[in-house]
């Protein structure tokens, strides 16, 4: 057994609770190392000194009482048989059931309300009236926001037709108006080809004249 | 009477008059050690006599659930030292609560100086020899030195006089964990105790 081992051993010795062949190693181990022994004494004396403290009275004097029953331990006892019948706990489980569908329902229902600061807290246990002012006056405002609705494409329909119908018109007039440009334009064009062709006559005519009065004509 | 046949009467008929009386006797029986035990870690005789209470109404309320009957001494010492840390646990976390703001007001550093006076006073007059109270108050302060853990084990060894094996039982730790704390915390005592030039002869002189 070496030093480093002796520690935990050296408990177990201390305290009288190492095995014979344990507590004989111990011995042979204290008997030829100085410096073990030393520890042992001064760890057996440090033990020694601590058991100087002695143990205190508490006063305390506590005394067990049994819990005191309820009063429903009292009433099961006064009125129900000691081994209640088994329609007695179906009719509890049926009331505990009932009791909290109920319990939920008022839950469920509960509304509170803030009304210019007063806080007002309500709740029953069936869906109160208002549900269902509420929700007529949401069928209400939906039916309103349809008629909005049809409304506004109505007009949208009729804005896209008078575009439409402007736009043709303003085609219409600049069709019309090329139209009257382009006549303009060919009857220009035959007033000046008519004099041209009528001043082509005249030339002729000169020529044909001047050409008759220079030839003489052969005597019969 | 053992506990365990104690505790056998008490749950076998605990509305009966004897079943009371079986759980009374427990009580009465166990009030002294718990106390004691308790009163020795943490210190304050206050919070010993609350958490005694405390123990022995954990012990009425879970006395069902122990399986082995004869096992009650580590049961009832790994309640009441569940109970002392927790409470210690507490403490802690309204400490380090109140040294934020101990810091915060900068009073920290006086603190610091006055836990000078708090070394015993025989450890300042050596050759004196000390009275039964004074000798209790230094090896309570010694005890309060040493790591909590250690603290735990030597008091269940050295004044409850459980086993290691018992005290292996009760902390749920091994056993040669239980005997290593306990070496380590006999061998800082013995130095503290040195380091105070207190040693056994002074309360010899006393007694």
């Amino acid at each position: 057994m070496t030093c480093d081992e002796i520690k935990i051993g050296l408990m177990d010795f201390l305290y009288n609770e190492s095995d014979p062949e344990a507590d004989k190693l111990m011995r042979a181990h204290l008997q030829n190392c100085v410096a073990c022994r030393a520890e042992y004494e001064a760890l057996s004396r440090t033990s020694l000194t601590l058991k100087a403290w002695e143990n205190e009275d508490p006063r305390l004097h506590l005394v067990f009482v049994p819990e005191s029953r309820s009063w429903l331990d009292a009433v099961k006892e006064k009125f129900l048989p000691e081994r209640a019948p088994a329609w007695g706990s179906f009719a509890g489980l049926a009331a505990g059931i009932t009791i909290g569908v109920l319990f939920i329902s008022a839950l469920l229902n509960t509304e509170i309300t803030c009304d210019n600061g007063n806080f007002a807290y309500r709740t029953s246990l069936l869906p109160r009236p208002s549900a269902t002012a509420d929700s007529q006056l949401v069928a209400q405002v939906r039916q309103e926001l349809d008629a909005k609705y049809q409304q506004l494409l109505l007009a949208g329909q009729q804005q896209q037709r008078d575009e439409f119908n402007r736009t043709l018109a303003k085609f219409a007039t600049e069709v019309d108006r090329q139209r009257q440009i382009d006549l303009m334009l060919v009857g220009r064009g035959l007033d000046e080809f008519q004099q041209h062709t009528n001043s082509r006559f005249e030339q002729n005519n000169e020529l044909l004249n001047q050409f008759l009065r220079n030839v003489k004509l052969p005597q019969k | 009477m053992t506990d365990g046949d104690l505790i056998h009467k008490f749950l076998h008929e605990p509305d009966s008059r004897e079943g009371v009386s079986a759980f009374n006797t427990l009580v009465w029986r166990w009030e002294k050690p718990m106390y004691n035990f308790i009163l020795r870690y943490l210190g304050k005789r206050d919070e010993a006599r609350d958490l005694t209470q405390q123990v022995f109404i954990k012990v009425y309320r879970n006395l069902a659930r122990l399986k082995d009957r004869e096992r009650f001494s580590p049961w009832i010492y790994q309640i009441a030292a569940n109970l002392c840390r927790d409470m210690i646990k507490q403490k802690r976390r309204r400490q380090s609560f109140s040294l934020e703001h101990l810091q915060e007001s900068g009073a920290l550093e006086e603190a610091a100086h006055a836990e000078l006076t708090l070394l015993p006073e025989a450890a300042l007059h050596p050759d004196r020899v000390v009275s039964r109270n004074e000798l209790k108050d230094i090896l309570e302060k010694a005890l309060r030195e040493i790591p909590e853990e250690q603290r735990l084990v030597v008091i269940m060894k050295e004044y409850q006089g459980l086993k290691f094996t018992e005290i292996a039982e009760a902390l749920g730790l091994s056993v040669n964990t239980i005997k290593s704390r306990m070496y380590y915390g006999l061998s800082a005592l013995k130095k503290i105790l040195a380091r105070w030039q207190f040693d056994e002869e002074a309360m010899l002189y006393d007694v």
